[in-house]
């Protein structure tokens, strides 16, 4: 069997990730938890897209700190869940749902040279 | 300060409009979308009337020269700030040397760029609004350009982060089967003038927005809208939301920049709370007209009002770091 050579050339295939399971899986690389969680600092509804018929906001791109990630909606108004590091958004609460205080809302994958390509 | 790093299309400087002036031929101007100005303000905590720069679907690029809040409403267009997407309906903060680009329009047409304290261009008959036909108000008189600079007024706002909720989702009509905008309509004064086939098409045929269309109004395709006989009128007073028919027979929807006075019939007016929807249609896209009384038409007034003072008590009472400048109007 050829497997890689270095680190460089190890592709990991995560394959179909439901979702709400993205929010139980762990990745370690060099003893560093690569996936981590950002959870609602309060309660509201989890919205991934400014509007229904959008795709989400932050779909399929590297985010940087700051960025904009998805919103908890209160009342009529947004407010921005934003990535505390640059990291790949891999999993998002379900667009709609309710959400308090501490409930996971983002896994994102975090972007370092072990994760970069 | 502001400045404009690209030609803008056909970018103004707009507010609330220029009332009081239609006996001197001068009409109101102001934004294609008020309901996008009047959100875009509110989430700065400036007055209602205060100046925007109006931008309408093509790209644009300006650079902040301080920092200053700022809130993008109408449409979506893509917008990044410091190469960072905004969404639509937004409030965000930006610095000194940071660069607004907007991209072609992805939803709607005019995109309304609100500045805490507003657009602080000279005010002229009491307006900030360009009147283009006149050569007055906004800056010079004119579009946009390149290289221009445009002052903003003074302000305390805090740099909170957030937006609102989209008035298509806040204040949805049953959609048409077709994807067409519905608008509300009320027959207007010659609306028995028109022959029988008119007056159905009027309420049953989609209209498309012709080419032929800018902030004077928009002419529409459809089917023809004959009189059932011919009738000489004097030119008289109207106002945006006014649905002419026109000798041809391809009827136009007078808009903020229309003239103060015309001679065509008039086979129905497009209710005031309404007509952002008709600002948002893009060229070539359908409008359907939906018939309504004088009272559902005031309804939609209230639940436009409503509408508004829910966002005004949400951020009131959300502990977000804004001016409360303008929040009491």
């Amino acid at each position: 069997m050829n497997g890689p050579t270095s680190l460089d050339e190890c592709v990991i295939g995560l394959g179909d990730v439901e979702a709400t399971d993205a929010f139980g899986l762990s990745l370690t690389i060099d003893g560093v938890e690569m996936l981590v969680s950002t959870i609602a600092a309060g309660p509201g509804v989890f919205r991934s897209r400014r509007r229904q018929d959008d795709p989400p906001f932050a779909a399929g791109r590297l985010l940087a700190r700051g960025d904009i990630v998805g919103f908890l909606q209160r009342g009529v108004l947004a407010l921005p869940l934003v990535m505390p590091e640059d990291g790949w958004p891999l999993a998002l609460a379900e667009d709609g749902s309710h959400v308090e205080h501490g409930t996971p809302v983002v896994r994102y994958i975090r972007a370092t040279e072990a994760t970069t390509p | 300060m502001i400045e404009m790093l690209s030609p803008a299309g056909n970018a103004t400087v707009q507010d609330a409009g220029r009332f009081g002036h239609r006996h001197s031929g001068i009409g109101a101007n102001g934004v294609m979308d008020a309901l996008a100005l009047a959100t875009g303000n509110l989430m700065l905590g400036n007055p209602a009337g205060a100046a925007c720069i109006e931008c309408p679907g093509v790209p644009m690029r300006l650079r902040f020269l301080k920092d200053m809040p700022f809130a993008l409403s109408g449409a979506d267009a893509g917008a990044t700030l410091a190469g960072r997407p905004i969404p639509s309906n937004w409030r965000a903060f930006a610095r000194a040397g940071d660069v607004l680009s907007l991209g072609h329009a992805r939803r709607g047409v005019y995109s309304y760029l609100t500045v805490a304290g507003g657009i602080d261009v000279p005010l002229v008959l009491g307006s900030r609004s360009t009147h283009l036909r006149g050569g007055f108000g906004g800056l010079d008189g004119r579009m946009l350009r390149e290289g221009d600079r445009l002052a903003v007024g003074e302000s305390r706002a805090g740099a909170a982060s957030f937006g609102v909720i989209a008035p298509e989702e806040a204040l949805s009509l049953e959609p048409s089967p077709d994807g067409a905008t519905v608008v509300r309509v009320l027959p207007a004064a010659e609306y028995d003038a028109f022959d029988s086939q008119a007056q159905g098409a009027l309420w049953s045929a989609p209209w498309r927005i012709s080419s032929q269309s800018n902030r004077a109004g928009y002419r529409l395709l459809g089917p023809t809208l004959a009189l059932a006989e011919a009738i000489e009128m004097r030119s008289h007073g109207h106002v945006p939301g006014v649905i002419q028919g026109p000798a041809g027979g391809q009827p136009i929807i007078q808009l903020a920049d229309a003239y103060t006075a015309g001679g065509y019939p008039k086979i129905g007016v497009v209710i005031e709370p309404d007509l952002w929807r008709i600002a948002q249609t893009p060229l070539g896209q359908a409008l359907r007209f939906r018939r309504c009384s004088h009272a559902e038409a005031l309804s939609a007034h209230d639940a436009l009002e409503a509408h508004l003072d829910r966002i005004r008590l949400w951020i009131a009472t959300a502990g977000l770091d804004i001016s409360t400048e303008g929040l009491a109007a």
